[in-house]
């Protein structure tokens, strides 16, 4: 398979304010949000990221998407450095976050042609790309309304369509169903095999295990910002459940750094 | 700059296709000068006697010698002594206006004094406003009796029919417009700006729209350039919704005075929209970099609130100033040269070498911004702190 991805030795420490200190409960002044984080990823495949709240995911995946920069290390997206090339990498990547918004006052139609512009498209590769992205996420019929009158359901279907307007070599979703009925959890997660068979790299970090079994080839585990596990789903699975495994490879973590879990 | 016209575009549909937005800062502020002023302008005019009134007056032993110079001025009914009484209430019932007493033989007394100085007692209402007029005009005109009285010599005697004030309707309106204008166009320019520039940078981080705006190719120049160029021409149009008001109402407010901006040639609107402009661009440039830092538009107000009041004070310096500085280092001090740059117009004292000055240091520290707003956009710090 073509190496698409390749992140290579990330390091990123966040400095804690006294206020963040006394949430973490801790004396340290810096976070260490990722510590020498490396994979990589290939084309025609869907990645999962697994790990706890605070283990680094988004600050990876922050990372590849160019909006924040690593301390050390860099990654590598179709060729492009993240650090050095931001804006070529923003060009073969499609990212989706929760923190990422779309504005109310704006209808999907006009969203679409707006960030459609920002990537360069012409009209007509806008139309066609529009057509086919409406219609398999049915905007069609709400392609009118503001977004601010969407439903949850709508408004990630708008986002995911927003986010790969200019077909990108990888797609990257930070827990792509957290919040969505079933349906659309459906809708979303079949476009990500879809894409997957299109030959594009899906990155998919959640904490949904059952998602992770249904859609990823591959599988790492991030603990306190350091890949612990990583392989397949059977490799990593190693014969039980991958909820049980996770567990146990948290649990080993905890344990070594003296904390009671 | 990569994708700033999009980013420009989007601005600008934003806006103008809030209808919420287009009342609330295009129409409304224009709107409520224009009546407010006007209002204001009406009220001054009652107050100080716009309308035509003849002050009535009870007046007891009027001499003969000054009921001409008293018809004049009141309407007068002279009473006996026996009405005092009953005139004295009406004056308290706001009946008339004053009762003024003569002492008997007043006119013989003042004509061959005797040592005894004979006093004339004015009775008056101060709580009604037409009573405490027509107490003054009673004191101006026994005091210019009494002056006649000592006359040694006249100062621009009315009756010479000499014209001893020299400036002509040119400079009068020069003079007005020069002390308000600064003050007028900087705090209109200001809260035009203010009205949106928190809104579009604050609002959207604190909303998480320009995270996604920042993961597209356009640069981070494009984006501060698109947002400035947009929000400066919506500021514009703010702080000109609030200039038409003013100038539709200046009339008005001057109580009827031929107060006209015709006076002024296309060259002096030229130089003004010039520096209207580029102190739009930098004003904007200047909430956009606080708007930036804030983490809310809560808190981006709060921030460009002492920008507000450095403006004021800043455009209040020319009330008290004559005419712009000649020299051209003021023109180098970013908002205090908008300002003298527009009293410089408005009072026909500008140096066209001053303006050009004021304005490429406006341009030059607009680029500045730009390019701190840019680098502010870059950094994670700024963009997703909590």
């Amino acid at each position: 398979m073509q190496e698409i991805l390749d992140v290579r030795g990330l390091k990123k420490t966040f400095s804690l304010s006294a206020k963040q200190r006394r949430i973490e409960r801790t004396d340290s002044r810096v976070k260490v949000a990722l510590d020498g984080l490396s994979f990589k990823a290939y084309a025609g495949e869907v990645y999962g990221l697994l790990g706890p709240n605070g283990a680094g995911k988004t600050t990876c995946l922050r990372i590849l998407s160019t909006l924040i920069k690593p301390d050390e290390g860099d990654a590598f997206v179709a060729g492009a450095s993240a650090v050095k090339e931001e804006a070529k990498v923003r060009e073969k990547i499609g990212f989706l976050t929760s923190e990422l918004k779309l504005e109310d006052f704006f209808t999907p139609n006009y969203l679409f042609d707006f960030f459609s512009e920002l990537h360069g498209m012409d009209e007509h590769a806008r139309a066609a790309r529009k057509a086919e992205l409406f219609g398999k996420f049915g905007i069609d019929r709400f392609a009118e309304v503001k977004v601010a009158d969407l439903s949850t359901g709508m408004k990630q279907k708008v986002s995911i369509a927003i986010a790969i307007v200019h077909d990108p070599d990888v797609i990257v979703f930070d827990e792509p169903t957290n919040g969505l009925d079933v349906i659309t959890a459906k809708t979303v997660t079949d476009f990500l095999l879809e894409q997957k068979s299109l030959g594009k790299c899906v990155i998919v970090s959640t904490h949904i295990f059952s998602l992770v079994e249904k859609i990823c080839d591959r599988v790492g585990v991030i603990i306190d910002g350091k890949l612990v596990s990583e392989g397949t789903l059977d490799e990593v699975r190693g014969g039980r459940s991958l909820e049980d495994k996770f567990f146990e490879i948290y649990s080993e973590s905890r344990r070594a750094k003296g904390e009671e879990i | 700059m990569k994708g700033w016209f999009p980013v420009f575009k989007k601005e600008l549909l934003r806006f103008f296709k809030d209808k919420r937005m287009i009342i609330g800062t295009l129409i409304l502020p224009g709107l409520l000068i224009y009546l407010v002023y006007s209002f204001m302008g009406d009220g001054m005019r009652g107050l100080i006697g716009g309308e035509e009134r003849t002050p009535t007056a009870y007046v007891q032993d009027l001499p003969e010698q000054l009921a001409e110079g008293f018809s004049a001025v009141f309407d007068v009914t002279e009473i006996g002594a026996d009405g005092a009484e009953s005139a004295k209430e009406a004056v308290k019932n706001a009946q008339t206006d004053i009762f003024v007493v003569f002492p008997e033989g007043f006119w013989s007394s003042i004509m061959n004094p005797t040592g005894d100085v004979p006093n004339v007692e004015i009775y008056f209402n101060a709580a009604e406003s037409n009573s405490s007029s027509a107490y003054s005009a009673a004191v101006a005109l026994l005091d210019a009796l009494e002056s006649s009285l000592s006359n040694r010599f006249d100062v621009n005697n009315p009756a010479s029919g000499g014209i001893y004030d020299l400036s002509d309707e040119r400079d009068v309106t020069s003079m007005i417009f020069s002390m308000l204008m600064p003050m007028l166009m900087m705090i209109f320019i200001f809260t035009g700006a203010m009205s949106v520039a928190p809104e579009s940078i604050a609002g959207e981080k604190e909303r998480g729209t320009f995270a996604t705006l920042l993961v597209t190719p356009v640069s981070r120049a494009g984006v501060a350039v698109g947002k400035i160029f947009a929000l400066s021409i919506i500021s514009v149009l703010c702080g000109l919704s609030s200039f038409i008001g003013i100038m539709l109402s200046l009339p008005k407010m001057m109580g009827g005075a031929d107060v006209s901006a015709n006076i002024y040639s296309v060259g002096d609107y030229f130089a003004l929209f010039g520096i209207v402009v580029s102190s739009v661009l930098l004003i904007v440039a200047m909430i956009s970099v606080i708007s930036a830092f804030a983490k809310s538009v809560k808190e981006a107000s709060a921030y460009v609130t002492p920008l507000m009041i450095v403006v004021v004070l800043l455009s209040v310096t020319c009330m008290f100033t004559d005419g712009a500085p000649a020299s051209v280092w003021p023109y180098l001090i970013p908002l205090y040269n908008s300002v003298q740059a527009i009293n410089a117009v408005f009072s026909f004292t500008a140096v066209a070498l001053n303006l050009a000055v004021g304005m490429i240091a406006n341009l030059v520290y607009t680029a500045l911004l730009v390019w701190l707003l840019t680098a502010m956009f870059r950094s994670e710090k700024i963009m997703f702190r909590r």
